[in-house]
């Protein structure tokens, strides 16, 4: 290095304004006067309070290896689906007038328009009301229904995320740490339950899933005797273009390749032939299991002291919640959900959005989703047009996560791992949000999807997280 | 009353974070549609804050934002009008939350480069610029970031044994003294906080301009100063080998000039530094007894300490090392002809200089109506505006004539003249640097962004006491990138106003800058000149033939 400056061989990092590396073009020829430069995007940090980072620094060896002890879980999780049973029969706390929805806890008049009507249609399904006016006093009435999220029962669900009792659920089985994880089956497109539709149709179709899908599926996932694993499918769809949250094309081809022979084996023409039809028409289908994995991999983090990474992010359409792995599991941090910043259908428009909803920020989580942006070229329209803009995305994501997932590979960066184990200190020194790719929904029930796009977590639960973190490692 | 007109509609977009640069880039887009009054972009600070109220821009749901928020606010004619500008400021925020362009990574056509980042490209943070941007080799930082984190920015960068050049302003004394003692350790420089400008074996760094490479080595605690003698020096026909800021603050008692004197020592002993010319407000006695000292023989030193002669007379100079000039210009002349090999004296030079400033004066004083008898000075550059002052000398307490029309107010007074009591409104003869804080906050300064000025200069056209407008514009880095887009059709309409009054005003300019910078001097000169206002090329001369003009105007109207 040549300290003294006046020597020429400038190597200059230029801090702030951009505009001052234009004087350094042209610079690094010529006689005498050579300059290299490197630009940093400076964002001041989250919180400012020097006093914060003193005690972070001064724990920073055990917080590393609490951190490197959550990726080791993490990465070694064997995510398989085993089983699919009805909702009351497997998942832990779920009683009979129980209703597990998406994101943090929140009571009935906090709830946004998709929630409310989502859980309208889960108790018309349940035949727990008989109409919607009904649906909404029983709803209303306090400690008539039980609502809890699903993250506090092994759960996901996405958009509303609703599970009620009679629900068949796919049951996940991370097999490296015998333990489990459920997610309800993906109803597909249109006007759909998830979205808070509720109206006839929507009721029909969740009969049809109850009555024919779901035994096909049974019998089907059995018979296959726990051999799909889904860490597999989520890595092989990772080089066909899926991100394994906005985009599941290639995933729900790949579990379709291996169920359609068990599926024509195990039942009569009609159900195998509508059973296939459903799967092969959903790209979405494979989205709950990606969804169940994730949390079946990211659970065995919980509950390592220092560990600064996060565990669940999740929105329930009103608040923005997350977890994180070294602070007590049944703490949320929340903050307000964002209204995502979207491509909208044709005749929809910000003004209809719900704010951002869904347990499906699980992908994200666990380093897919918008963090595996450069994996899906073909939804880059979601973030700029580019895929540019998308590799984008995924770099910037390294920038906050712990480490990178060598089973989850990035064609385009080389076959890099993704960005993987979010660490709520680095969110907050860098002040970079996690992204996440999201579908959007109309804010009132009954309307279903009316965009997708891409949206940056909500700084306040991190922020919450972090000053909660500081007071426990002091 | 323009300020209260109109409906303010505004938003906040949470925790989101851009440099106030490419805010008022964005703010300035906005201002300019039609039936728009004011608007703002600005991060939520508490200063902030406190602009919007006093631009009565300000919404009750500000109170609560937070300091990583930003802000937005528009005063329109109509609450739908404001609505539909907030929307299309929003998609000018997006274009800028993406961030630069795929220069950023190396994302191109060869996949196999993809997400390899090198030098002369974008990182988010320090670590990865200096890791593996500059591969540990970083040796100057040059930092831009908000006041209240530039501290911290400067600490990292001295702790990696980098020089730090601090643009940023607003960084406590107690920080400044903190970096300066702890770089004096490691034997760095820190330039500034506030530094302006800089220009380091022919890179210039910030607010600089593209002069030739030579001999003289300029070190100074003022910006436009630098700027000023650097190009002035260049235009010559000499060159520069390295202009050190240190910041106005660094000469002041409390850091006591450890960065002026040691940028001294380091030019003492730069083979290519021939000459070195010192450029600045006056120090506090203990740092000019500090600097007289560190002068010897070794090579010739010329100092230009503005509105200081008394103490520079005073200070013990008895071995005669150093040449004192009064004005920049003098200054930067010196320093040549010493290079150049041709002596300190420069007589001949100002007798000339002289004798063409008369001639133009009087030429533009035979113009000028009965009742015109003011100078206005609307300056861009903060030491223009003092130094301006000192050469104008006028004294109002001697009045020729009974009244006290050599009265100079300004809102940066020097020892002769008054403060204004209102910034915004003119008194008598007044200088005014509109880059001082009570016309910047929230908005780009006037180097950057003509706007503020063109308001204040139609204003002063209409005012049928004004004799004299004095404009300087300050080329190079950093500025205005096409101040003719911004000059031209405002001097047309002041002389379309001038024309239909039947009066004349003496509008005056300089340039500062050279034919190499961005905005290419000569072009500039030359449209200003067919637009029938005079172009000087120094500070120096445009205020010697405006005290010219005022002097010849009251005898030209009185005869």
């Amino acid at each position: 290095m040549e300290k003294n400056i006046l020597k020429g061989n400038l190597k200059i990092i230029n801090i702030g304004l951009k505009s001052f590396t234009e004087a350094f073009e042209g610079k690094d020829k010529g006689k005498g006067s050579v300059a290299s430069w490197a630009h940093v995007d400076f964002r001041p940090p989250l919180i400012s309070d020097a006093s914060l980072f003193k005690i972070i620094d001064h724990r920073r060896e055990q917080i590393e290896a609490a951190n490197k002890e959550a990726m080791r879980r993490i990465f070694s999780g064997r995510p398989f689906l085993v089983s699919v049973s009805r909702a009351i029969d497997v998942i832990p706390g779920m009683q009979p007038n129980s209703i597990f929805h998406a994101g943090p806890p929140v009571d009935w008049e906090n709830m946004c328009g998709p929630m409310k009507g989502a859980i309208i249609g889960a108790l018309l399904y349940e035949k727990i009301a008989r109409n919607a006016e009904e649906a909404e006093i029983l709803a209303a009435k306090k400690g008539s229904i039980k609502f809890s999220p699903c993250h506090e029962h092994k759960a996901v669900g996405p958009m509303a995320g609703i599970i009620s009792p009679s629900m068949p659920v796919f049951v996940v089985k991370n097999e490296e740490f015998n333990t489990f994880a459920y997610a309800t089956m993906n109803e597909g497109l249109g006007k759909v339950l998830r979205y808070g539709a509720y109206d006839e149709g929507v009721i029909a179709k969740l009969r049809w899933m109850e009555d024919i899908l779901y035994p096909v599926m049974k019998r089907t996932v059995e018979a296959m005797a726990g051999k799909i694993d889904l860490k597999s499918i989520i890595s092989q769809a990772l080089h066909m273009g899926d991100e394994v949250h906005n985009r599941n094309r290639a995933a729900t081809s790949l579990l379709y390749r291996q169920l359609a022979p068990l599926i024509c084996k195990v039942s009569n023409a009609d159900d195998a032939f509508a059973v296939l039809n459903f799967i092969n028409g959903n790209d979405h289908f494979f989205l709950n299991l990606s969804m169940a994995a994730a949390k079946s991999m990211l659970d065995v983090a919980n509950g390592i002291k220092y560990s600064s990474i996060v565990t669940v992010m999740a929105r329930n359409g009103t608040e923005f919640g997350i977890k994180v792995a070294g602070l007590d599991s049944n703490l949320w941090f929340t903050g307000k959900a964002p209204i995502p910043d979207a491509l909208f259908f044709p005749g929809y428009s910000k003004e209809d959005a719900n704010p951002d909803i869904g347990d499906s920020a699980i992908t994200e989580t666990l380093g897919v989703g918008g963090f595996a942006m450069a994996s899906a070229p073909s939804i880059v329209q979601f973030v700029g047009g580019n895929v540019s803009d998308a590799l984008k995305f995924t770099l910037s994501m390294y920038e906050i996560t712990s480490s990178e997932n060598s089973a989850f590979q990035i064609p385009y960066l080389n076959f890099r791992g993704a960005p993987a184990g979010i660490d709520i200190i680095k969110v907050i020194e860098k002040n970079i949000l996690p992204v996440i790719n999201t579908g959007v929904a109309h804010k009132l029930a009954g309307i279903g999807q009316v965009g997708a796009g891409v949206l940056n977590a909500p700084t306040e639960p991190f922020k919450k997280a972090f000053l909660k973190f500081v007071e426990t490692i002091k | 009353m323009a300020f209260k007109e109109g409906v303010i509609q505004g938003l906040i977009r949470k925790g989101e974070y851009y440099d106030s640069v490419s805010l008022m880039i964005i703010s300035k887009k906005i201002r300019e549609e039609k039936g728009v009054f004011d608007s703002s972009v600005v991060m939520c600070t508490e200063e902030n804050k406190k602009n919007l109220r006093d631009a009565n821009l300000f919404l009750e749901e500000f109170e609560n934002a937070e300091e990583s928020d930003l802000l937005v606010a528009i005063r329109a004619s109509s609450a739908s009008l404001a609505n539909e500008l907030l929307k299309k400021l929003e998609k000018e925020i997006k274009i800028l939350n993406k961030g630069g362009d795929d220069s950023d990574y190396d994302s191109g056509a060869d996949p196999s480069r993809a997400g390899r980042r090198s030098e002369n490209c974008d990182y988010k943070n320090f670590e990865g610029a200096y890791q593996k941007g500059l591969k540990e080799e970083a040796n100057l930082a040059l930092i831009s970031v908000n006041g209240k984190y530039a501290g911290d920015v400067a600490l990292k960068a001295l702790n990696k044994n980098m020089h730090v050049m601090l643009f940023s302003d607003n960084v406590s004394l107690e920080t400044e003294i903190e970096l300066k003692q702890l770089a004096q350790q490691k034997n760095l420089l820190v330039m500034g906080p506030d530094c302006g400008t800089a220009i380091i074996a022919g890179v210039p760094l910030a607010f600089a301009n593209e002069v030739s490479r030579g001999s003289i080595g300029v070190l100074g605690a003022s910006g436009t100063g630098m700027q000023e003698v650097t190009t002035l020096i260049s235009n010559f026909g000499e060159g520069i080998s390295h202009a050190i800021g240190t910041g106005g603050r660094d000469v002041k008692k409390e850091v006591g000039g450890i960065s002026f004197l040691m940028a001294l020592k380091m030019l003492k002993e730069d083979v290519q530094t021939k000459v070195i010319l010192l450029v600045s407000k006056p120090p506090h006695k203990e740092v000019m007894d500090k600097i007289i000292k560190e002068i010897d023989k070794t090579k010739s030193v010329v100092a230009v300490f503005l509105g200081a002669s008394d103490v520079c007379n005073s200070c013990d100079n008895n071995n005669n090392n150093i040449i004192f000039r009064d004005n920049l210009y003098e200054g930067a002349l010196t320093a040549y002809k010493i290079a150049r090999g041709e002596g300190a004296n420069i007589d001949d030079e100002m007798k000339k200089l002289n004798e063409e400033s008369d001639k133009i004066a009087k030429l533009e004083s035979e113009k000028i109506k009965k009742g015109a008898k003011y100078l206005r000075g609307l300056y861009s550059g903060g030491t223009f505006a003092s130094e301006a002052q000192l050469i104008l000398d006028f004294n109002g307490d001697s009045n020729n004539d009974g009244d006290n029309d050599e009265e100079l107010y300004s809102n940066v007074p020097t020892a002769k003249s008054k403060r204004l009591s209102d910034v915004k409104v003119s008194t008598k003869n007044t200088i005014i640097d509109l880059g001082e804080d009570e016309f910047t906050l929230g908005k780009p300064h006037p180097m950057i962004d003509y706007t503020l000025r063109n308001e204040r200069f139609l204003k002063e056209i209409n005012d049928p006491e004004v004799a004299v407008i004095m404009l300087d514009y300050v080329l190079g880095h950093g500025s205005h990138k096409d101040p003719l887009s911004d000059t031209i059709s405002i001097l047309q309409k002041a002389f379309d106003i001038l024309a239909k009054e039947k009066r004349y005003i003496s509008i005056l300019t300089t340039v500062t800058g050279t034919a190499k910078d961005p905005q290419n001097s000569e072009k500039v000169k030359e449209a200003l000149r067919r637009e029938g206002v005079i172009v000087v090329d120094s500070n120096f001369q445009m205020s010697l033939i405006a005290k010219k003009v005022i002097t010849y105007g009251k005898k030209h109207i009185k005869g």
